[in-house]
């Protein structure tokens, strides 16, 4: 997992380590930190990212817009149909139409599950490298109701380019409000004994509660987007404070947590698949007739555009400058994991080597988004 | 420790043996692959079905798919789409596009093969319906290797 890179005397005279954290993904992701530590305690942390960047932003500007869409959930395939909103969003305002209702209310709901289901991989992930091998298998084999219910909709588990610019690619099929229905039921009791068998397992708490701390002051002031701004008691949600879609119309709390450390991290992401599964029940059963794809043009008109949604990693925001085209002029493509980068540093520094993982997971930082 | 401390710690041993325990009656959320395989829905975006009488290779396919892995190749004085399925992402914006609803989805998803010309579709393959459910694993469509001695339902060589 590591490796020594210096070992040199501070300028307090005291001897300290550098090591490296990665970049073979075993703990960092497709990234290296690079950890200076005095004794066990870590006094410095810089993330060195960019081992997995394609240049996403250059290559959406050498193909249509539609052409677009499979490279555009690339960067997170568990969390594909959000990113795609963000784009999609921003292609409509430029084109001046919108998508009808009954597709606003099944955007929502892809997002909904997609926001379950990047939850779990994370879950899943952070729970096997706190040595936790239930919770990893776990939110694993629950992910599958969700992705069978992706794919019932949209017809492909993970990449679904179910988001197009007019509306959405097909229409709710049967049985799945029912469906919909049932497994999020499920999945709340199954959150319940997650709590029992992992929240509130004396050995989990002990290594989450106090580590990694992020006041809300610089969480704010660093720019946190996502559970990890929640965590430290920011109520900022993208849904609630510049609503689009169908969540308007749509009942849900933002879910933050005060104390800002590991512990409050993950449970503003647990309370949030609560909420979720909410949203998904609400959705089915509100949702309007009508169509729901309507013409667009393949064309970019001249001018710019920017929108955001809310990631499952946080505020993903898009901007857009169109020469008239069928290409996009110039895509700046923002995701929650690159906001989250500035973060990482704070809150590592100070804490044991040991607690990395803690602190580092519950992040959820995601290499590939941040890269893109 | 308190009484009710070592309470608390009994009581939440069991509380994991108890769940370990359930999960031995819990289903399976894996398969057996390949001698169990999942089955999809009707929808599932697998890989594509060609319907030779209604194409008419006007090409919008070719000019939409995002991974460029369709050519228009001809047949007689006819053209059809040709797939190589190394480069497909499954994204079935050719299905959307298409004019004549020549091209459809169909449930086969395993279409791994041992080398990379195996991998290209020729529209004549293409027009073949996928395999039913309750066919005998084979290891893709119409390889003669591997576990593919098992004769498939209903299949015809390749000549």
């Amino acid at each position: 997992m590591t490796s020594v890179v210096s070992s040199e005397p501070s300028e307090s005279g005291s001897q300290t380590l550098t090591i490296s954290v990665g970049p073979q993904h075993s703990g960092s992701g497709h990234m290296r930190l690079i950890i200076e530590m005095d004794g066990d305690i870590i006094i410095r942390a810089s993330p060195d990212p960019g081992y997995v960047h394609r240049g996403t932003e250059k290559i959406y500007e050498l193909r249509n817009i539609i052409k677009n869409i499979p490279v555009i959930e690339r960067p997170a395939i568990i969390d594909a149909s959000n990113l795609n909103h963000a784009y999609i969003r921003a292609v409509e305002e430029l084109q001046g139409i919108e998508a009808p209702p009954r597709a606003q209310y099944l955007r929502c709901l892809l997002n909904e599950m997609n926001r379950i289901t990047s939850h779990l991989y994370w879950l899943s992930i952070f729970g096997v490298f706190l040595g936790h091998t239930t919770m990893f298998m776990w939110p694993l084999g629950d992910r599958e109701l969700i992705v069978d219910l992706q794919e019932k909709l949209t017809g492909a588990r993970i990449t679904h380019s179910y988001i197009v610019p007019g509306g959405v690619r097909r229409d709710l099929p049967q049985g799945m409000k029912e469906e919909a229905i049932k497994r999020t039921q499920y999945l709340e009791k199954r959150l319940e004994e997650y709590d029992k068998i992992f929240f509130e397992n004396p050995i989990f708490t002990a290594r989450a509660k106090g580590v990694g701390k992020l006041s809300r002051d610089e969480a704010v002031k660093l720019g946190a987007v996502g559970p990890a701004l929640r965590g430290s008691g920011v109520d900022y949600d993208v849904r609630k404070d510049e609503p689009y879609a169908a969540y308007p119309e749509l009942d849900f709390n933002v879910c933050t947590r005060q104390e800002g450390d590991s512990y409050a991290r993950s449970m503003a992401r647990i309370d949030e698949i609560r909420e979720s599964c909410k949203l998904i029940r609400q959705i089915v059963q509100k949702i309007p007739s009508g169509p729901f794809r309507r013409k667009a043009p393949i064309v970019v008109p001249r001018g710019e555009s920017y929108s955001r949604v809310e990631s499952a990693r946080g505020e993903c925001s898009v901007y857009l400058i169109g020469d008239g085209g069928d290409k996009p002029y110039r895509l700046r493509f923002i995701t929650g994991s690159y906001r989250n980068m500035a973060i990482i540093a704070p809150v590592l520094i100070g804490g044991h080597m040991a607690d990395m993982p803690t602190a580092w997971w519950s992040i959820d930082y995601w290499p590939v988004e941040a890269d893109r | 420790m308190t009484v009710k401390g070592s309470i608390k710690a009994v009581a939440d041993i069991w509380t994991a043996y108890y769940s370990g325990l359930r999960h031995l009656f819990h289903r399976s959320y894996t398969l057996r692959f390949p001698e169990q395989r999942l089955v999809v829905e009707k929808g599932y975006r697998g890989r594509h079905l060609l319907h030779l009488d209604r194409c008419t290779g006007c090409g919008i396919c070719a000019w939409i798919c995002p991974e460029k892995c369709i050519t228009i190749v001809p047949r007689g004085e006819r053209w059809y789409p040709q797939y190589f399925y190394g480069r497909c992402c499954f994204c079935h914006f050719c299905t959307d596009y298409c004019p004549e609803y020549a091209l459809e989805e169909t449930v086969e998803f395993d279409l791994a093969e041992y080398t990379r010309d195996r991998l290209v579709w020729s529209p004549e393959r293409l027009a073949r319906p996928p395999a039913g459910k309750n066919d005998k694993y084979v290891f893709s469509v119409e390889t003669p290797r591997g576990a593919s001695n098992i004769p498939r339902v209903g299949a015809k060589p390749e000549k």
